[in-house]
């Protein structure tokens, strides 16, 4: 009851950015609560919000391999029995890095980086590729037309095509034949008040949170240490960030 | 003087019916490859994440590229006042449709979700250079329409609309042919696309394939029905083919050059050009020699002067070098990996950092091949119903300065 | 001299195609097939017959535009839910295997069968309802059918402030 409530006193204080502190529970040291709470289900997502994603690549010891497992039990994709290896979907994948000169060896996960001027959401025909106000980049299935010109587009090579007939999809995912699809950021669950599962999976090495909200753990990291986009150059603005690269 | 040029239609023919049939049946083909690709997927074809766009695709660029060309017969006559050109125009501009509406069937045929093609025709995302092509595609067949009915037509008003809209005709395709080859020229990710010389080369690729395609035409439909086709009008198209084909080699050597100026896009063109690769072969023996230098050589070459197997010969080389021209572009620019860290070798589970392979499957050269089928099915069955060919084309009869011998 | 068109052969014709087409109306039943139970009733007949008169009329809208607001604004009520739907109408196993969309007797393609409209919903989304055991994302028909589905209260599911432990990674 009183979690409601305190919600209800959020909303109702004119939407103002509560500091962290107020939400923030210090449950042990080091251990901190989702500064941003689930949304209420009929309230539409504002820009307020931009939501990111922090990857410590010094800290995967897999590779993130754990968080591409979690990936696939989620939502359920990879397992296309009639595509061929080269046309299975690959939400999220590991990517292992070896720079000529130096010889230094990396290994981190790559999925949708969730830019704030998508390539993929500029070349879409229908406009079923889009950017969420909270900066979820999305593909709306209902007007996809299956033409792929999102996969030319992207320089991180996020999105998959359904290649085959899909059956029992996982009631939180629908994926199916003909359309494209890529990481989502979970949104299913960040619109319930959860993690990725990506971050669930390697919590020591994955930050989920608020890039607007200054007072949020994730933009605070970001503040002291920085944080590294692939392809920077391109001047597109991930909200996936990562560190050790 | 020139004299009022006649037109008539195709006579029934075995011959005729001949070769629609096998049109038709190319069309068959097609039609069956589509229905076998949506009800299994895509996993049928030899598309993949990697090479999202495949054989398909390259036949339906070419249409689409070529149907732009063929409608630029009819330009040089009515925006160019060249008076020879102007009994050419009817066929240019239904060859043009014909080709334009072939293309598009494959296109839109190897969409994930054909069904949508309505979704697709109400929904547009304006940033979207694609978008702004199927609103540039339609635009066209209106316009096409409207300028065979401003030849065809004999009234006042037809004829004062002709001028107006081969202008508007031209200008179009300009905005047009630039619009297709932005498809790629506006792709950052890409490391052989990213340019801005997309547009032009495909431009001047267009009055390639349409001159070649609409040259190959005439000397066959003349020949089949036994309608007198001088050299004056075929000379006037073959001296263009080669200057066309020319126009294309300077723009792919100024890309190149350009490229091979900037380190960051060595990878992508020692690949192309100097890897050994299908596609260095492609590029080499196919586009530039079979599809430039030899049909170059062919029409300029003193010895073959008003030779019409030369003509001939050098438009097939020419079609199948632009065939060969977009391959390259499309299936090339997919196979060279997307370079996500420079100066870095990269490996994962989702084929980084390798060259992609692709071979096309049964169903999509079907596809592709069936566009082709309906295009020129759709010209053959014009050229029977519409006065589109002239009677003769003779020198007596198109050159106005054509003196008797 | 004989012709087809006479005018006695005319008032023939006449009377034939009537009874023709009275007969074949007759002989149809137009009345379409009855879909099967919902899972999960209403409370109450009034809640229920509501439910159904709006859905007859307005489930294809309904379905439309409420994808859209849960797809661009992220509104995820039980009434923009497709999940919702497919947990209270079909069955987790119908006769011991899973009752697909392709089987006649799956609620949706009852009428969709029978009007020959496509139903595409299923070509993305699950048309039965899936538990799957240690998931971390909960898709039982228990946890749903929990929230009463007359009072669509989901402040009461959407405020839950979910205590996940989350390190700092410095």
């Amino acid at each position: 009851m009183s979690n409601i409530n305190t919600y209800r006193r959020k909303f109702l204080s004119g939407l103002t950015k509560v500091s962290a502190s107020a939400a923030t529970i210090a449950l042990a040291p080091g251990v901190f609560l989702r500064d941003v709470h689930a949304k209420p289900a009929d309230q539409p997502v504002s820009s307020d919000v931009r939501w990111g994603l922090l990857i410590d690549t010094n800290k995967l010891a897999d590779g993130g391999e754990a968080c591409v497992q979690a990936c696939k039990k989620e939502h359920g994709w990879g397992n296309e029995e009639r595509s061929n290896p080269e046309q299975k979907a690959q939400w999220i994948r590991k990517v292992t890095v070896t720079e000529k000169l130096t010889k230094h060896t990396v290994t981190l996960p790559v999925m949708c980086q969730h830019c704030d001027t998508p390539p993929c959401v500029d070349v879409c025909p229908t406009g079923a590729s889009f950017k969420r106000a909270d900066g979820i980049v999305l593909v709306d299935k209902h007007i996809c037309i299956g033409c792929r010109y999102c996969m030319m587009a992207c320089p991180y090579k996020a999105r998959s095509f359904v290649h085959e007939e899909l059956e029992d999809q996982l009631p939180d995912t629908p994926r199916g034949k003909g359309t494209v699809e890529s990481c989502n950021m979970c949104v299913n669950r960040v619109d319930d008040g959860k993690n990725p599962a990506c971050v669930d999976a390697a919590p020591q090495a994955l930050l989920f949170g608020d890039l607007n909200d200054p007072e949020s753990k994730i933009s605070k990291v970001l503040k002291q240490y920085g944080g590294t986009q692939i392809r920077a150059d391109l001047g597109l603005n991930t909200g996936v960030r990562y560190w050790g690269i | 003087m020139a004299t009022k040029t006649i037109f008539s239609e195709v006579k029934n023919s075995l011959g005729f019916w001949a070769i629609l049939a096998v049109f038709g049946i190319l069309v068959l083909g097609g039609a069956l490859a589509f229905f076998y690709m949506e009800h299994h997927g895509h996993y049928v074809t030899g598309m993949n994440n990697q090479i999202v766009w495949g054989m398909p695709h390259v036949f339906a660029i070419f249409l689409i590229v070529a149907a732009s060309g063929a409608a630029n017969v009819a330009s040089v006559g009515t925006v160019f006042g060249k008076k020879i050109y102007q009994p050419l125009g009817r066929l240019s501009a239904f060859m043009a449709a014909s080709l334009l509406l072939g293309g598009l069937a494959v296109l839109v045929l190897d969409l994930g979700r054909p069904d949508r093609l309505i979704i697709a025709m109400t929904h547009y995302n304006f940033k979207s250079i694609f978008a702004w092509n199927i609103i540039l595609y339609n635009g066209f067949l209106a316009i096409l329409v409207v300028y065979l009915w401003t030849m065809m037509d004999r009234r006042k008003i037809a004829k004062a609309l002709y001028k107006p809209v081969g202008y508007a005709n031209f200008i179009w395709r300009v905005i047009l042919t630039s619009g297709t080859g932005s498809i790629f020229g506006f792709l950052v990710a890409r490391q052989y696309y990213d340019a801005a010389i997309m547009a032009p080369l495909f431009i001047a690729a267009s009055y390639v394939f349409g001159t070649a395609i609409y040259s190959l035409f005439l000397l066959i439909s003349f020949k089949l029905t036994g309608r007198e086709l001088g050299d004056t009008v075929l000379n006037r198209l073959r001296y263009t083919l080669a200057i066309f084909i020319a126009a294309v080699l300077f723009f792919e050597t100024i890309r190149h050059l350009t490229n091979l100026y900037a380190t960051e896009h060595h990878g992508v063109e020692e690949f192309i050009l100097a890897s050994g690769s299908t596609f260095t072969k492609l590029f080499w023996y196919g586009q530039i020699l079979l599809g430039s230098l030899l049909p170059m050589f062919l029409i300029w070459c003193r010895f073959l002067r008003n030779s019409r197997l030369a003509l001939a010969l050098a438009a097939v080389l020419a079609i199948l070098g632009g065939l060969i021209q977009i391959y390259v572009i499309l299936i090339g620019g997919q196979a060279y990996p997307l370079v996500l860290f420079p100066n870095a070798e990269v490996s994962s589970s989702f084929y980084e950092g390798v060259i992609n392979s692709y071979s096309a499957t049964l169903p999509e050269y079907m596809l592709g091949i069936g566009g082709v089928g309906l295009a020129l099915a759709m010209v053959l069955v014009g050229i029977k119903v519409l006065r589109l060919l002239p009677v003769s084309l003779a020198d007596s009869v198109v050159d106005p300065h054509h003196k008797k011998a | 001299m004989f012709s087809l068109f006479s005018k006695k052969l005319r008032a023939f014709y006449l009377v034939a195609m009537s009874g023709l087409i009275l007969s074949l109306l007759v002989a149809c039943n137009s009345e379409p097939p009855k879909p099967m139970k919902a899972v999960k009733q209403f409370d109450t007949v009034e809640k229920r017959d509501e439910h159904i008169a709006f859905m007859r009329k307005n489930h294809m809208d309904a379905l439309k535009h409420k994808r859209d607001e849960t797809m661009y604004l992220g509104i995820r009520t039980e009434e923009h839910s497709i999940k919702a739907c497919i947990n209270c109408h079909v069955p987790e196993k119908y006769n011991g295997k899973v009752l697909r969309h392709s089987d006649p007797e799956h609620f949706c393609s009852t009428c969709h069968t029978y009007v020959a409209a496509q139903l595409d919903c299923f070509e993305c989304h699950a048309d039965h309802p899936v538990t799957i055991k240690n998931s971390t994302a909960d898709h039982s028909v228990k946890k749903l059918a929990e929230v009463h589905v007359t009072q669509l209260d989901n402040k009461q599911a959407g405020n839950k402030l979910n205590v996940k432990g989350e390190t700092a990674s410095e």
